[in-house]
């Protein structure tokens, strides 16, 4: 059985045509199923517990919706099981395109197809994350794995985490690829850049694999994950144990 | 994770990277390839390879399939295939290698074994004495006699 959570913004005028071409081929397709519309009073997670405890059946969810919605809910639920699928449709769906998901009704026969991917997920306290966490320029002093202990000589350093390469150029280290489904995940610590007459230059970056990684900063600090912001000072990441299982257009 | 970055001076995938910016406290084990730019307080060990960049410092024992140092180690080294001392490297402490390359301006302090095949598996292989490295045959023909 499948369950579609559509996205709220998705009542605009401007998505009715795609919607309706889209339960049109998933109806053609055979696999249609219970739709439920978020909204901002609705927990994802509780939803989808909800319906998983209504029906066993209850196997795949497909979420309907742009980025920021499909990593909102991956953000509450990636821990859940169930296997997601994701229709693309809403303003920003670039991170669809690199999963290989089309916008809209063209998503369709990739979901009949099923091509599974497992996705690792990362996890940022109690939130996960599948595409990548961002700490802003602070003092660091870390400790991987509680047995080695990191701390930065000079100045303040970013702290990334990336499970997938990124689209802006320059913004990883040279030559830094990270893959999505390798089961382990790299905290990537980017010195500030120094500038000079000449312009700035960065210093090369450091990268640890870990499986946990313990945080503490001077104070409360916005933090990006998948592209939504929480504001932290304790942080601890983690793999998650239980991979993202994702119905993917192409291998990433 | 891949990386291929800086293909003159690391002709292999490097998995972590301890950046000049950087100082690492603990023991610290890799199952990949590890490239120091920073400074490393504790054993440093490796399944596969190691490579310390030039200004970079090791205050504690290195244990890797093989070696290129070319900064500081404070420590004993002990590569299961190859080390290689670059004219920039400064060692003191004991060395232990299957091969050994040392090159001109190369600072060594301590002693230096060479690893025979059984000794890289962890086991002592039949030896006159406790001598655990390999000595050229005369010389053991010489000993024994």
């Amino acid at each position: 059985m499948y369950l579609y959570l559509y996205d709220s913004l998705l009542k605009e005028r401007q998505y009715t045509a795609a919607l309706s071409n889209l339960e049109t081929q998933l109806l053609d397709l055979g696999i249609s199923g219970k739709i439920v519309r978020l909204t901002s009073l609705l927990s994802p997670r509780q939803i989808i517990q909800e319906e998983i405890r209504r029906s066993k059946d209850l196997k795949t969810v497909i979420v309907v919706g742009d980025d920021t919605v499909f990593t909102k809910i991956v953000q509450y639920a990636a821990d859940l099981p169930v296997t997601f699928g994701w229709v693309p449709i809403g303003p920003k769906t670039e991170l669809a395109t690199r999963f290989g998901l089309p916008y809209g009704a063209a998503c369709a026969p990739i979901l009949s197809r099923r091509r599974l991917m497992s996705v690792d997920v990362g996890q940022f306290n109690q939130y996960f994350f599948i595409d990548y966490c961002t700490v802003p320029l602070c003092h660091v002093t870390m400790v991987i794995d509680n047995t080695i202990t990191i701390s930065a000589t000079e100045e303040k350093m970013s702290c990334h985490v990336w499970n997938m390469a990124s689209p802006k150029k320059g913004e990883m280290p040279p030559g830094y690829t990270p893959m999505p489904d390798d089961g382990q995940l790299e905290i990537v610590l980017q010195p500030i850049a120094k500038k000079s007459f000449f312009g700035s230059t960065i210093a090369p970056a450091s990268i640890f694999p870990f499986t946990e990684v313990k945080m503490k900063l001077e104070k409360t600090t916005p933090i990006e994950i998948d592209g939504h912001t929480v504001k932290e000072n304790q942080i601890t990441l983690r793999v998650s144990p239980q991979p993202l299982k994702l119905i993917v257009g192409k291998a990433v | 994770m891949a990386f291929n970055n800086d293909m003159q001076t690391t002709p292999h995938e490097v998995e972590t990277i301890v950046g000049p910016s950087v100082k690492v406290e603990g023991d610290f084990n890799s199952q990949g390839n590890v490239l120091i730019q920073g400074v490393v307080s504790g054993n440093v060990k490796t399944e596969k390879y190691l490579q310390v960049e030039e200004g970079a410092r090791i205050n504690a024992n290195v244990q890797a399939e093989s070696c290129k140092i070319s900064g500081e180690v404070h420590g004993n080294i002990r590569a299961k295939t190859s080390l290689e001392l670059t004219p920039t490297a400064h060692v003191v402490g004991d060395i232990e290698a299957k091969t050994l390359i040392i090159s001109p301006g190369a600072i060594l302090h301590g002693k230096c074994s060479m690893l025979a095949g059984a000794d890289v598996d962890g086991k002592k292989g039949k030896r006159k004495g406790d001598d655990a490295y390999a000595m050229p045959r005369s010389l053991e023909d010489e000993s024994g006699a």
